[in-house]
């Protein structure tokens, strides 16, 4: 859980967060132990990479409210896309040079779409409309729609990004029109 | 006699059986092939043509476009023959476990593609649009029941 870059988020949005998990009904089941090679994992491990490698910024007074500016909060502080859709090291350190362009083996194994805006390997040929379809129904624009991973924040336990507003959505699109365009070719 | 020759008769119709059921065994992977011909390079490669032709405003592309996918429909539960599972295919045991449930799909869609045509056909852009979006459901509401996510790979670091 990158708990960590959810310190980048605005205060009202986090009291928002909060709010709602505090709406949601308790469910009594247990944690299941952590499974990791890496010893003191806790205690130790997980204090020393936040420390070298946790990715904490400062919240902005206020969340943008439109735009490429919104979109990119959006991206990388609230829907956190950059935490699956950036490959990672052996430590699990986002490579920041390929910032959004996807990963054969992503969380959980899953295969993850390149979301830059290549043309041949990314979403380059999408317009704005059909990058915020595909937030809001999972539909990509060859009728095609996505599985795994994705499907599940899109549809959600009770709400996903299918709940989210098109204003937002398409906020995101224009944000993700202007990174980068890397060639990375998943699938 | 009789009985010797009801035994023989049994004999040769299980031969029969076993035999038949290798032979669709062995005609198994050539199904999976075509039908995932039909699904990625007919069906989706069909449904960018149609955006494509939607973008340029083609109402004609569109009617003829959407005339294939109605097509691919009418023959589609022909690619799924009983337990033809395969480590090539995403589909998933209950199609054929809810054969009732996934055999209506085809129809569903198909009738999408007629609402979109229809549009296409009286030349209203707006329409066409949100039919084309409601076609894609009809797709994702099957693809979300019956066909299985891409296999996982083992997890990087995490």
């Amino acid at each position: 859980m990158p708990y960590e870059v959810y310190s980048g988020m605005a205060e009202e949005d986090l009291k928002a967060l909060i709010a709602y998990l505090r709406t949601l009904k308790p469910v009594r089941k247990e944690t299941p132990p952590l499974k990791t090679w890496i010893p003191f994992y806790r205690s130790l491990f997980a204090n020393l990479w936040l420390k070298f490698f946790g990715r904490f910024s400062n919240p902005p007074a206020k969340a943008p409210i439109g735009g490429i500016k919104r979109g990119r909060y959006l991206v990388e502080r609230v829907s956190l896309c950059g935490d699956c859709h950036t490959p990672r090291n052996f430590l699990g350190v986002p490579n920041r040079s390929l910032y959004l362009a996807g990963t054969k083996v992503g969380p959980l194994g899953d295969e993850i779409s390149n979301i830059t805006p290549d043309k041949g390997t990314g979403i380059g040929q999408w317009s704005q409309e059909e990058i915020a379809d595909l937030i809001l129904t999972g539909i990509k624009p060859n009728l095609d729609n996505v599985q795994g991973l994705m499907e599940e924040v899109i549809e959600g336990a009770s709400r996903g990004y299918k709940n989210m507003t098109r204003e937002d959505a398409l906020a995101i699109a224009e944000y993700l029109k202007t990174v980068q365009p890397i060639v990375n070719k998943i699938n | 006699m009789n009985h010797l020759l009801g035994k023989r008769t049994l004999f040769v119709a299980v031969i029969l059986v076993a035999g038949c059921l290798v032979f669709i065994g062995a005609l198994a992977p050539d199904t999976v092939v075509l039908r995932r011909k039909l699904m990625e390079s007919n069906n989706s490669a069909v449904a960018e043509a149609i955006n494509k032709a939607i973008k340029e405003r083609n109402f004609p592309e569109i009617q003829v476009r959407v005339n294939a996918v109605m097509e691919n429909m009418d023959k589609v539960l022909d690619y799924f023959p009983s337990g033809s599972l395969s480590e090539n295919s995403r589909a998933m045991p209950e199609i054929w476990k809810k054969w009732d449930e996934f055999s209506k799909n085809p129809s569903r869609v198909k009738k999408a593609a007629q609402e979109l045509a229809d549009a296409a056909k009286a030349g209203d852009e707006e329409t066409v649009k949100v039919r084309f979006k409601a076609l894609g459901e009809a797709c994702k509401n099957c693809h979300s029941s019956f066909r299985a996510p891409k296999p996982k790979k083992e997890e990087e670091f995490r």
